[in-house]
Order: structure tokens, then C-alpha cells, then sequence
């Protein structure tokens, strides 16, 4: 299945740069792993970098500085010229790719879920800095989240199934994008369970009485 | 983010009346730019314009000029021998060329993401020291040596600085969806990549530059940035849009489908 649902520009510069949240950042890897069009525009990226490193103004390093390197450097063992080691993929399957796998302590058959909600499962997972939040969310076939809009971004990366968003229908590898303006009612596709990982910044508002009531106890 | 060293970057030139006009004769140009600007990179493969870090940057340079003494591309292949060099021989009058360059750079960039002056200096040493260690694993085909160092410089000052983690893919994974087999005609090559993006950045005005700089390496939104040049907002946001438009189709195109 080709991916149709990239990681946006401004996102993927973001990671290139190194300022982007690592929560974020996780998924882009995760969404980098299964994409190699975006594997490509992430090489496009990182020499926006070195481009930019060349164009810096100069900043004054201090003799001593380069006095410490040259030291270092001379105390270092010497190293063979080695081949670059070659690309060998280790054997197996996985359904869940790195660096997600490691961040959620292993493959989908490995998880450990809790209850969020009716025919909605969570698995937190831990990251650091930065406000936003990282969850892998497993949705029953055919579920519709409850009609919720946004206070700040929030990425979605669906791993199996499929999820009906707006007019658009993800499969595993997609992202989907929201921002303060969407409103939507996103719902799994009728075959199998969907698993996503979402990354948000800020907590969702949800439309229904019910569904506010209850979000403080599901911290979503 | 880091107020950092700012203000020598943001030397520009022209007067603040001057920018509007820039904008609205860049507006006009701006659809032709956007699908000429890769076609053009790669049209003048082989005769780069020069180095951008002047301020002088004329603002219709997408005129290709004659290799240069300064050129980036024979600096990139003079940086890509003395890494080589420190690998097979461990020359140090090449490491002292690339510690020149590199390491007032690798500094400055480090403040720029919040380091203080010894912090970055600290940074900027393991940098170089990782350099040389490592000088056996770059390869040019996959990377000109200022984005190599890049991303040595950026995951260091991640790690050293922020305590933060970037996680990234493993190209082993089992997961891993490989890359697709095209057809050699259609095969971009990573050298070509890196000069398209060159080559684009390099068709931009300084003051378009500058823009894609405080968002890139300082990560300013709109408002910040037009605070910090003391611009309208309007400016910076045509400015970025006009920037980014020509930047995407480097950042769209390559692996020539899209899909």
C-alpha cells in the first residue's frame, strides 16, 4: 500500500533542525521507517542544514579550545579505514517499527493496553521535554471517537487498520494533521482493530456534555 | 529559544520601505519560480553560483556563474579530502582546515539553540573530536561534509544540551519499508539532492535567507520573527510563504513521483 499522507514540510524541517518536541519527533522516525518518498525529502532537509551551517556568521572559539581538541585527537587510537558497514535487515517480522517498538517495549503482540474508553484501548507512551504527549490508541473496528476539536496540533500515524477522517480514508503509514480549526469525527474502518499513534500539545475539546465530563479521568 | 547572536545575521541592508516593494515584485515572480526552481538547479549542474553567506546576495541570482575559487562545490570536495585524509593518514593540517571552517560555525550554531558561550564550546569540541573519530564513516555520496557535521553538531547539542532525545530510524529494522527500486533513470542522487537545495537557497534574497534561517535554526514562529527584524507580520509571512514555496519543490520532488 503506498502512503498518501505525508509528514508536512514545516514538521519535517522542524525535526531536521533538531527543534522539534520529542513526542513529534517520534512519530516522524516512525512515519520515516515505513516512507521512503519521505526518507528522501528528510536527506533534502538535513543538507538545508549543512547549507545553513556554512552560512552562519562565526562565533570566536577560543585558543585554548583547539589547544584541548588537538590533544584529544592525538591521544585517539588509531582506526582502520573500515567499509561502511553494510545494510543487513535483521530477520523476522514486526509490525510496529523503530523507534516506536523501543519507546512501548515491543511489538503489537508484546502491549500491555489499558481501558480508555468504550472499544478504545491506550498505551502512553513516555517522552521527554516539550508539552506534548505521546499515546499509541487502539480503536474497535467501526468506532466513532466522539466529535471533538482541538486546542493545538495533533498528529495522528495510523499503524494497522484504517481510519475514516474528514474525507479521507488513512492506512497504515499515513498522518493525518489537525490544528485548532478542525473539528472532526474521525471513525476505524470496518475490518480491523485501527492502532495510531497520536501526538498532542494540547488537551482535545470534545462537543458532547458526556465526552467532557469524562475526559479529565482518560487525561486525553 | 535562545536570544543568541542574532543580530549579525540579521544585518540587512536595504531599508525598511524597500522590503514591501520586494515582496509585491517577488508575488509576481513567485509562480514561475516555484516550477522553474528545480528544473533551473539542475539545468546549471556543474556551474554553482557562489558562496550565499554574503550579504550582497543580488535578487535575481538564479544566474549561473562560473566555477569559483570560492565556490561551495570545490569546497565541498576540498572538505570531503581532508576528512578522507584524517581517515587513511590522520593529517592534522587537514583536520586544522576543517576545524577553521567548521568549528566558529558548529559554535555559533549551538548558541543559537540556547548553549551559552562555554556550553557551546564544549559542544563544538566533542563535535570535532567525533569528526575525527568517525572520518572513516563519511561518505560523499551520501552527504557533503557541512551536512554531515550538521547532523553530527545536531545530535550532540540534542543530546549534551537539551536532554532531550531526536529518535530516529534504524535502516536495519525489520519493519523498515525498504526503498523503492527505480528504474536508473529515475534514481536521484543524494549529490543532486544537495545541490538542488543549494541551489535554491542560493536564488533566495538575504532577506528571504534570513527568514528561513530564524525558523529553521531558531524556530521563531511568525510573530517572534517579525518582532526580532522588527518587520510586520505580513512581511515575515509572505516572505516565508514566498521562501518555502521554492524550498518545497526541492522538498517534494525527489524521488520524482509525489505519491
Amino acid at each position: 500500500m503506498t502512503i498518501k499522507f505525508h509528514v508536512s514540510n514545516d514538521i519535517l524541517v522542524s525535526y531536521s533542525a533538531g527543534t522539534l518536541d520529542e513526542a513529534s519527533s517520534l512519530l516522524v522516525a516512525t512515519h520515516l521507517a515505513l516512507c521512503p518518498h519521505c526518507r528522501a525529502r528528510n536527506r533534502s532537509a538535513d543538507s538545508l542544514g549543512g547549507y545553513l551551517l556554512d552560512s552562519l556568521e562565526e562565533a570566536p572559539v577560543s585558543s585554548a579550545m583547539k589547544d584541548a581538541v588537538l590533544t584529544r585527537v592525538r591521544s585517539e587510537p588509531s582506526v582502520g579505514v573500515g567499509e561502511a558497514e553494510p545494510v543487513s535487515r535483521t530477520t523476522g517480522d514486526a509490525i510496529i517499527p523503530d523507534p516506536l517498538r523501543s519507546y512501548v517495549g515491543g511489538d503489537l503482540d508484546e502491549l500491555h493496553w489499558r481501558r480508555l474508553a468504550p472499544r478504545v484501548q491506550q498505551i502512553p507512551v513516555q517522552t521527554t521535554g516539550g508539552r506534548s504527549k505521546a499515546r499509541l490508541l487502539r480503536f474497535q473496528s467501526g468506532l466513532t471517537v466522539p466529535s471533538h476539536g482541538h486546542n493545538g496540533r495533533e498528529l495522528t500515524l495510523v499503524l494497522t487498520g484504517s481510519l475514516c477522517d474528514r474525507d479521507s480514508i488513512l492506512y497504515r503509514g499515513d498522518i493525518a494533521e489537525t490544528d485548532e480549526r478542525t473539528e472532526h469525527q474521525p471513525f476505524a474502518g470496518p475490518d480491523d482493530d485501527c492502532i495510531c499513534l497520536a501526538v498532542t500539545d494540547a488537551p482535545l475539546r470534545f462537543k458532547s456534555k458526556m465526552a467532557r465530563l469524562l475526559q479529565p479521568f482518560f487525561g486525553i | 529559544m535562545s536570544a543568541g547572536a542574532i543580530s549579525t545575521i540579521a544585518t540587512v541592508r536595504q531599508n525598511p520601505t524597500s522590503w514591501a516593494s520586494t515582496v509585491i515584485d517577488r508575488n509576481r515572480q513567485s509562480l514561475s519560480w516555484q516550477i522553474f526552481g528545480v528544473a533551473l538547479a539542475r539545468r546549471f549542474k556543474g556551474r554553482s553560483s557562489k558562496a550565499a553567506n554574503s550579504q550582497k546576495t543580488s535578487e535575481h541570482q538564479m544566474v549561473a556563474k562560473g566555477t569559483e575559487p570560492g565556490d561551495p562545490r570545490s569546497k565541498a570536495a576540498e572538505f570531503a579530502e581532508c576528512i578522507s585524509k584524517i581517515a587513511t593518514e590522520r593529517s592534522e593540517p587537514a583536520f586544522d582546515i576543517l576545524f577553521r571552517h567548521f568549528a566558529p560555525r558548529i559554535k555559533s550554531y549551538c548558541m543559537r539553540m540556547g548553549a551559552d558561550d562555554s556550553a557551546a564550546e564544549e559542544i563544538t569540541q566533542e563535535a570535532l573530536v567525533s569528526l575525527w573519530r568517525n572520518a572513516a564513516q563519511f561518505d560523499p555520496s551520501k552527504a557533503s561534509p557541512s551536512t554531515w557535521i550538521f547532523t553530527i553538531a545536531r545530535n550532540l547539542s540534542i543530546d549534551r544540551f537539551r536532554r532531550s532525545r531526536r529518535p530516529e530510524f534504524d535502516p536495519n529494522d525489520p519493519a523498515l519499508v525498504p526503498d523503492d527500486q527505480e528504474p536508473p533513470d529515475r534514481l536521484v542522487e543524494q549529490i543532486d539532492i544537495e545541490e538542488s537545495v543549494r541551489n535554491v537557497m542560493d536564488s533566495l534574497s538575504a532577506n528571504e535567507r534570513n527568514v528561513v534561517m530564524l525558523s529553521f535554526y531558531d524556530d521563531l514562529s511568525h510573530s517572534e520573527i517579525s518582532r526580532r527584524l522588527s518587520l510586520p507580520i505580513g512581511t515575515v509571512k509572505s516572505r516565508m510563504r514566498l521562501a518555502f514555496a521554492k524550498l518545497r519543490s526541492t522538498l517534494d520532488a525527489q524521488d520524482g513521483a509525489g505519491k
